[in-house]
Parts: structure tokens; C-alpha cells; sequence
């Protein structure tokens, strides 16, 4: 058995509509520092006084395995906290082939709630969040596979001040 | 009168939406959120100070929103911030 990843990039997130509880992430492109030929990347940036979230719609591989549960994998730095926690939020959403199940009216299933994750202490700095998908939607390969995230800023234990950047989530799966 | 708790809430989520790199936070919300208990509070208990420091012309005439609108240009100017 080997590990397959699904990449989800800010460039491809899908984006609520900014009703309540339907809060929205800011979508920047930043110009490296460095010098030319300088880098150009995407974040994702989450505010630190409430719940935004965003998602990616693609399809489980064909080679992927039910168990053990998915891994989502979150790359993220902080805009300007060099202190305290972010808690993150993954859910997934799945529709097999033949389902009873209209895709315009599927939600999302079961939310999946980190560990309270100390942010890196000096701002700009990269780190990853690991959380498991056990509430996974019984998610099968071949399926259509909704992949939700979001910050939970107004969980009394995310404490770190100001954005949150993500610039990358993975979901990690075994193969058969 | 001193902000209530939901505009103190307020303020507390619009500060975060101004931090911007470079700028370093190295306090917790908490921590942030007691400072604003803390500003509004001396706010308020020094209002009359305040007012006795201005000219006794626009003192008179002016009114209270106006008079707060005016100490909020002036900081937000001393904190390098571009005016409204």
C-alpha cells in the first residue's frame, strides 16, 4: 500500500456567499521579496474573529481505500501572530455512482475539528496542521468528493490575533 | 458613554482586519480583546479632559460625534494610516 494525495490549491477554491454563517476567506496573490525571477503565489486568508470557510470540489481516486480514514494536511502561516492557537475545521462530501442523492441538494458530512495548533513564532513562518477525516462521509474512490475547510475564529480556542494564510490543503489517502 | 460589549466586539474584529505584514502581534486575543475593555474605559473616564482640551469656540459648537471622529482622525493619522 502506498499514499496518494488530492492537492487543493487557493487559485481553485470555491467561495460561500458571504451570508450568515456562509463567510468567505480573502483570495491574495503575493510577489515574493526575493529577487526576480521572483515567485508569485496564492493565499488564502482567514480572519481571526470568526468561522470562514471555503471548499474544492474534485473526484476520490480510483485507487484509493475507505480505510484507515483520509488525512487532510493544511499549510499555513500567520499574517502577524508570532503567538498562540488556530483551531481548523475539515469535512468531507461524497456521492457515489447510482446514489439516491441530488447532488444540487447534498451537504457536507460531519465536521472534523483540529487540535488546538500553536502557530509558528515568528510571522511568515510555514507550518502544517494534520487532521484526520474520520468523519469521512463514507467516502469510496471513484466518488465525488467535496473537500471543505475553515478557520474557526470564533472558537474561544483559536487565540492567535489577526489572518490566517493558507496556501495549501492536501488530503491524503492510502491506496489498495 | 463607553462602547458596549458588542461594539467593543466590534472594534476588536476590525483591529485584526488592519494588521498587515509587517506588522507582529505577539499577544493572544485575549489580550487584545482586555486592551480594548482597557482604551474605551480610559476613553470614557477622560472624556471631559478631552473636551476641555479643545478650543472653547469648536467646543461649544461642535457635537459630540464630531469631537470623536476628530481624536479617532488624529490617531489613526499618528499610527501612519491613510486618512478615510
Amino acid at each position: 500500500m502506498a499514499t496518494g494525495t488530492i492537492t487543493c490549491l487557493p487559485g481553485s477554491a470555491l467561495f460561500p456567499d458571504g451570508s450568515a454563517s456562509n463567510l468567505a476567506p480573502g483570495l491574495v496573490r503575493v510577489k515574493s521579496s526575493a529577487s526576480a525571477p521572483s515567485p508569485y503565489l496564492m493565499k488564502l486568508l482567514f480572519d481571526a474573529s470568526t468561522l470562514e470557510q471555503c471548499d474544492w470540489i474534485t473526484t476520490m481516486p480510483a485507487d484509493a481505500n475507505a480505510t484507515p480514514a483520509p488525512v487532510m494536511k493544511v499549510y499555513f502561516s500567520m499574517e502577524s501572530a508570532t503567538t498562540g492557537n488556530v483551531i481548523v475545521l475539515g469535512r468531507l462530501l461524497a456521492i457515489t455512482d447510482g446514489d439516491s442523492q441530488d447532488v444540487n441538494a447534498k451537504a457536507f458530512g460531519t465536521v472534523n475539528t483540529s487540535a488546538a495548533t500553536a502557530v509558528p513564532g515568528t510571522a511568515g513562518h510555514m507550518k502544517v496542521i494534520t487532521l484526520t477525516l474520520t468523519n469521512a462521509d463514507s467516502v469510496a474512490a471513484g466518488d465525488l468528493l467535496g473537500i471543505y475547510f475553515a478557520r474557526d475564529g470564533a472558537s474561544g480556542s483559536d487565540t492567535a490575533t489577526g489572518d490566517m494564510a493558507v496556501w495549501a490543503v492536501t488530503v491524503t489517502y492510502t491506496t489498495a | 458613554m463607553a462602547l458596549t460589549a458588542g461594539e467593543r466586539d466590534e472594534v476588536f474584529a476590525s483591529f485584526m482586519r488592519q494588521l498587515n505584514r509587517p506588522d507582529t502581534t505577539p499577544y493572544v486575543k485575549s489580550v487584545l480583546r482586555t486592551a480594548i475593555d482597557n482604551a474605551d474605559d480610559w476613553a470614557d473616564a477622560n472624556a471631559t479632559s478631552y473636551n476641555n482640551a479643545l478650543n472653547a469656540t469648536f467646543r461649544t459648537n461642535a457635537v459630540a460625534a464630531q469631537k470623536n471622529i476628530l481624536l479617532a482622525l488624529i490617531t489613526w493619522k499618528r499610527a501612519g494610516k491613510t486618512l478615510p
